[in-house]
């Protein structure tokens, strides 16, 4: 009986037609940005040695850079003796990120397509000084241990999206519409990245055990399966051209998207002191992953196939650590 | 081109999508498209939210359609990743609660101050909460569909309807008595 009312109540409450055109709206919008990298027509292969150099000397750095925060962070976690107060509270901090994260969202309204490149840089203007702010946030010194790992992730992605918001502007008063269209790939990410995990850090919070390694059991079975990585290992993959008639921006969203759900899902997750030191080493590994794909999301920008293989073969052997790692847990 | 896409299998358009056909895309999605506006609507509460956040949700599906395992149904994936796009949003969305907001025309035909008080209750309820009692008591969704669109079990779907329905209950009592 209560099904009965339920279904109807919720009927009488929520049912409103879908606005008229709006399916229509969608096909078209659908056909005007068909997929993104229909951005830049010129989609030319280059190999450039030292551009190679270059990015492996950059991932290099960045992996160093990454996996020293991590340590630090877990250093941290596992030796949290700082007096009461020193840090600042989680849900201060998940309040300021929920924030930083809103102004961000509001400074894009502007259309920024192929048609309209000028919407894009009046869209970056607006973001510079919000994201500026938001890494000001991240600077603190004062971040909850459970965050440090996310947030040292974090400030990392929204400094290359700040860059690019810089070049988008550049770009457009050069008139270098593909210009534009690369530093826009390059400035999504930092907000399709922290779109993943926002949510995550907002909803943070300790669970037990048994929810801890559930969540981390899902999470492993999806980078075991890992559909993307198959589709990156194959030998056509290797030629960013098309691989089946999918891009290598398309694929390489997908296969960034796994693995910040992956980080996402271990903050709102929170493990138990009983695992802190097996989750740091998780997290360790998907920073190190994090910093790759933040490299190579700028081959994938600047057309650098040998930056992008460089980056699959990181990210595999990264992979191979995480489920190690994560196998720990899981048993 | 329109009247070839008709005669073409989900799975066929689906293909055609993966290779950049955005009309197959478009089409494939058209027979999925009220459920994801009422997924959307359930959880938004605001018809012109759920329409943007029904068109970001496809933009992001057809990017990620290398998700979509072989022979998989399209539904309860695309119904997900709407359902995702509008966690983000969600949460800057309070003020809809103190408006109690009304769909013009609506009025009409329902007691409003129940589906005031349902709508603010279920706002009340976590994202993921909310987004259950939609699937199951707004789009009729049977418990082993939830469980797909979610990635649960159907027991655990069970629980979670069970668990929510509880909190709403005291809502739904007063309506009961009302009606």
């Amino acid at each position: 009986m209560e099904e009965q009312f339920l279904f109807a109540r919720m009927h009488d409450a929520l049912d409103i037609p879908v606005p008229p055109g709006a399916y229509e709206r969608l096909r078209i919008e659908l056909a005007k940005k068909p997929v993104r990298h229909s951005r830049w027509p010129a989609f030319q292969m280059r190999f450039l040695k030292m551009g190679f150099r270059l990015a492996a000397g950059l991932a290099i750095v960045a992996i160093a850079v990454a996996a020293a925060a991590a340590v630090l962070a877990i250093h941290n976690s596992a030796n949290n003796n700082s007096p009461a107060g020193s840090r600042m509270s989680i849900l201060a901090y998940q309040q300021m990120i929920a924030d930083d994260n809103a102004n961000a969202f509001a400074a894009y309204s502007d259309p920024c397509d192929v048609g309209t490149p000028s919407g894009c840089a009046a869209d970056a203007t607006r973001a510079v000084p919000v994201l500026q702010k938001w890494i000001n946030d991240l600077s603190r010194p004062d971040i909850p241990a459970r965050f440090a790992v996310i947030n040292a992730e974090m400030r990392q992605h929204l400094s290359q999206s700040l860059s690019a918001q810089g070049d988008i502007i550049a770009a457009n008063k050069a008139n270098d519409f593909p210009g534009v269209a690369r530093a826009f790939t390059v400035a999504l990410y930092g907000a399709e990245w922290t779109g993943t995990v926002v949510p995550g850090i907002v909803a943070s919070k300790q669970v037990s055990a048994t929810v801890y390694t559930h969540q981390l059991s899902i999470q492993k079975q999806g980078l075991d399966s890992c559909p993307n990585c198959t589709l990156w290992t194959a030998a056509d993959a290797r030629t960013c051209t098309t691989n089946g008639g999918v891009p290598c921006l398309v694929l390489f969203d997908n296969l960034a998207s796994d693995f910040a759900t992956f980080s996402a899902t271990l903050v709102q997750y929170a493990a138990p002191q009983s695992l802190s030191a097996k989750d740091a080493r998780v997290q360790s590994d998907l920073a190190a992953a994090d910093a790759v794909l933040l490299t190579m999301r700028l081959a994938v920008a600047a057309n650098d196939q040998v930056g992008i293989n460089s980056g699959i073969d990181q990210l595999l052997r990264l992979k191979t650590r995480i489920d190690q790692d994560a196998g720990m847990v899981t048993g | 081109m329109y009247g070839s896409l008709f005669s073409q299998s989900e799975d066929e358009l689906i293909q055609a999508a993966r290779r950049g056909d955005g009309a197959a895309f478009a089409e494939v999605l058209r027979p999925h498209y009220q459920a994801a506006f009422r997924v959307a609507y359930g959880l938004l509460h605001d018809s012109t939210e759920a329409e943007d956040a029904v068109q970001e949700a496809a933009f992001k599906a057809w990017r990620r359609l290398v998700n979509l395992r072989q022979g998989s149904s399209l539904r309860p994936w695309f119904l997900a990743i709407v359902a995702n796009q509008c966690r983000g949003t969600t949460q800057s969305k309070w003020w809809s609660v103190a408006k109690g907001d009304l769909v013009e025309g609506e009025a009409k035909f329902v007691d409003i101050a129940a589906a005031v008080d349902l709508r603010r209750a279920l706002l009340r309820l976590s994202h993921d909460e909310r987004l259950i009692v939609v699937l199951r008591y707004y789009l009729d969704m049977p418990f082993d569909e939830i469980a797909t669109t979610l990635g649960i079990t159907p027991k655990a779907a069970r629980n979670r309807i069970e668990r929510a329905v509880h909190r709403l209950r005291p809502i739904i009592q007063i309506n009961e008595a009302a009606v």
